[in-house]
């Protein structure tokens, strides 16, 4: 048989998508973020990862901690238990007087870390005998970034509380980051979410404080271990969101409309997915971070799931409806005060 | 639809995003900066948007992806009991490996009439045993993946001579009615170190002998074989790219077919040294091949680098294929300005070196005068060089070098097997991991 001729074979383009979106249109860099908080994303902006230090041990970690800041690592996330009125738990540097703090940063050389603080419980307490600690060993917070983690269930009033407590004490604070755990659904989570930041930044904004003192703060600690695209959707539509949300508060700074999204997790999976929702930050295991941004390319292009039909799909509902139900939130809560 | 959402916000062009870019450089250089150039000739953007879009109709499957489970026959014995094994722990599809005939009906005790895909690799072609298997199997889903070609390129020599395989593999199609006798080994080309579009274009080329000898109503009895690196959204693109060309090339033949595909993990990219960093390296890369659309992905046993070669490892994929689910795929990699662009690149570079190698004759003569094995050996000391230089990163390996490593002391197989030289008809194209030499230094001085 003669062999064909595929000289004049011809690839056939298609121009048209299935579906259009109209905020498909939104760019990076630029309000309302939804493609990402920076034009260049992780071209030029890393994305931070907190070494999480949790042994119970105070001592141990104080070893651990010295190998690692011998090494270069300098962003940390501690973890506490205060044991005082919780002996149960075992996740966390137990943490039973200004003692514990003493041992865990012993000989500590803390110039220029950056460290999140969470705890099972009774964040306050931790931060108050975190910071005794600090002082006695003549460590100046003016020379550490500091995050507060809120780990335990946030209502308005935790999150003024510390946020009220770092005014007074922690001028550096770099960030205080929220979350709602055991949410049913992405819709859910992000409509509390807003709901509750809404809530701080107005009864602070009483207070005359400004909005872009307020929202800079903030950031969402959303949960990447389920399901891979839908987390990827959820972050894309929370910036969104978050957007419109503080726009009504007409801030001055561009900045204060782009929502920084921290999320911890320990799989290679959900890595991928913080990578490819747009995080700025999470807590996880160090090869994993080192696989997916040098070996897998990912990281090359900005946003790289744009465009999807399921993504954009995906994207378009959760916000839809988290809006909706942030809206009624607001409503009820409004109509009952 | 409703403009509630994004009612507060004006839409942004791509040339102010670009702009944007460009203000915010701060003196660097752009392309050095945010454009990356890839080893397929393909430049990565700093992003893809709406405007200039462009797509591929992709002939896709809506069948759910089956997960395989490689084994190697040692004894038909332990092969069946590994085999219900790893059935339990909820493999839908087996692959068995075999250097000689076996005893059918030991081996598959226990197995039939189960839902379960069997796929075969034999380094033998056996004419009357193929004959019993499949009349054995007949009522199963099977793929026998004979491959006379990819037998060729990887040893270099025909099982007995051109025409006896040739006519062997006629007298099976002729006699058999199931779903898969040819099976395109396209993995041979990743794993010797092809760049994405020549694996397209060599394993079209490679399947279109086929076509050519047999006739276009074989084509949908072919299943293409792929090793999947970890580079994540070209992987996805390279099936995506070669389901389209395969149907392009079918045209001609006046034929459509929608290719079956099996994937498994590349050995290229496997290092001894930090070996967990294997394990994250095929879980994208299974990923990948899951969201490209491959109908069967199988995992490597635990770490092929390591242990003796029966080791099963389910659970990952298991894990990968709960954190997608329910989507379809398709559905979702459709439409992707980012994956539509290099999909449409892809194909279009495949396009060009396939009808270079029909011109000049067709995929056989072009492995006969060795240019094949040139061009992949070009490419393959190229990502040589890159990983000398560290542009190519393994971790673990030439970055991140852990001072403590005593994996090496646990080895079950030898990572090295020595290469005996022996006659053959062509150059055989044989896989190099890329870790390989600069394992066997630091093996030495370690040992």
């Amino acid at each position: 048989m003669k062999r064909k001729d595929f000289s004049k074979l011809k690839i056939t383009v298609q121009k048209e998508k299935k579906n259009y979106f109209e905020h498909e249109e939104f760019i990076a860099g630029t309000a309302p973020y939804l493609r990402g908080i920076h034009s260049s994303m992780y071209l030029q902006n890393p994305i931070k990862n907190s070494l999480l230090v949790n042994l119970p041990s105070p001592k141990n970690c104080n070893a651990f901690l010295k190998e690692k800041i011998s090494t270069g690592t300098k962003e940390f996330h501690f973890h506490f238990n205060l044991n005082i009125e919780n002996k149960t738990v075992n996740n966390g540097i137990s943490l039973n007087s200004i003692d514990d703090i003493l041992l865990l940063f012993k000989d500590v050389d803390t110039s220029n870390l950056n460290i999140t603080i969470s705890a099972n419980n009774k964040i306050k307490t931790t931060l108050n005998l975190f910071l005794k600690g600090l002082k006695q060993l003549h460590i100046s917070t003016e020379d550490l970034t500091l995050n507060i983690l809120l780990s335990e269930e946030n209502t308005v009033a935790t999150i003024e509380d510390v946020f009220n407590f770092s005014t007074n004490y922690l001028p550096k604070l770099n960030s205080i980051i929220i979350l709602k755990t055991n949410e049913l659904t992405a819709e859910i989570e992000l409509a509390n979410l807003l709901s509750t930041s809404s809530l701080f930044i107005e009864n602070n904004i009483l207070k005359e404080k400004s909005i872009d003192s307020l929202a800079s703060i903030i950031s969402f600690n959303l949960n990447t271990d389920k399901n891979h695209f839908q987390e990827i959707a959820k972050m894309r539509a929370a910036r969104l969101l978050w957007a419109k949300m503080i726009q009504q508060f007409n801030p001055k700074d561009q900045h204060s409309l782009a929502l920084k999204i921290h999320s911890s997790t320990n799989n290679t999976i959900p890595v991928l997915t913080a990578f490819l929702g747009g995080s700025q930050s999470f807590s996880t295991n160090k090869t994993s971070q080192l696989y997916v941004e040098e070996e897998t390319m990912i990281l090359k292009t900005v946003d790289p799931w744009a465009g999807s039909n399921e993504i954009e799909k995906m994207t378009f509902e959760i916000a839809n409806s988290a809006w909706f139900l942030y809206e009624k939130q607001r409503n009820t809560k409004k109509n009952t005060l | 639809m409703s403009d509630l959402i994004t009612n507060d916000f004006e839409p942004s062009s791509p040339a102010a995003w670009k702009q944007k870019l460009q203000f915010e450089l701060n003196g660097a250089e752009y392309s050095k900066t945010l454009l990356t150039k890839t080893n397929e000739g393909i430049t990565i953007k700093p992003f893809y948007h709406l405007d200039n879009f462009e797509k591929l109709d992709i002939p896709t499957t809506p069948e759910a992806f089956k997960i395989c489970q490689k084994i190697t026959i040692t004894t038909e014995r332990a092969a069946n009991k590994t085999a219900i094994n790893i059935i339990r722990n909820g493999a839908n599809a087996l692959k068995f490996e075999a250097t000689k005939p076996f005893d059918i009906d030991e081996l598959l005790r226990n197995l039939l009439n189960k839902n379960i895909d069997f796929h075969f690799q034999f380094t033998f072609l056996n004419e009357d045993f193929i004959n019993i298997l499949s009349s054995k199997l007949k009522d199963e889903t099977i793929f026998l993946n004979l491959d006379i070609i990819g037998n060729l390129a990887q040893t270099g020599n025909w099982h007995r001579t051109l025409t006896n395989d040739f006519k062997v593999i006629e007298n099976i199609l002729h006699k058999n009615n199931i779903k898969g006798i040819i099976g395109i080994n396209a993995s041979i080309y990743q794993n010797a170190g092809a760049n994405i579009t020549q694996q397209i274009a060599y394993a079209l080329a490679h399947a279109n002998e086929y076509l050519h000898k047999f006739g276009c109503d074989f084509a949908s009895k072919i299943q293409f074989n792929f090793a999947t690196g970890s580079h994540y959204f070209f992987e996805i693109a390279k099936i995506r790219a070669f389901r389209y060309l395969y149907n392009l090339i079918l045209k001609e033949y006046n034929h459509k077919t929608i290719a079956q595909i099996y994937s498994e993990p590349s050995i290229r990219n496997k290092t001894l040294h930090q070996f967990q960093v294997n394990e994250l390296r095929s879980t994208t890369e299974n990923m990948s091949s899951i969201l490209g659309g491959a109908n069967t992905i199988s995992n490597h046993t635990y770490n092929p680098l390591f242990y003796s070669k029966n080791n099963f490892n389910l659970q990952q994929l298991e894990a990968t294929k709960k954190a997608i689910q329910p989507i379809n795929t398709a559905d979702i990699t459709a439409d992707s300005y980012y994956i539509e662009a290099i999909t449409k690149q892809l194909a279009e570079k495949a396009l060009v070196i396939f009808k270079d190698i029909e011109k000049s004759g067709g995929f056989l003569s072009q492995l006969k005068s060795g240019t094949v094995q040139r061009k992949i050996k070009e490419n393959a000391q190229k990502e040589q060089e890159q990983f000398k230089s560290e542009d190519l990163i393994l971790i673990g390996s030439n970055k991140y070098i852990q001072k403590t490593d005593n994996r090496i002391n646990t080895l079950e197989t030898n990572p090295f097997p020595l290469k005996k030289p022996y006659k053959t008809l062509i150059i055989p194209i044989s896989s190099t991991r890329l870790a390989e030499k600069l394992e066997q230094k630091k093996f030495n001085y370690e040992a």
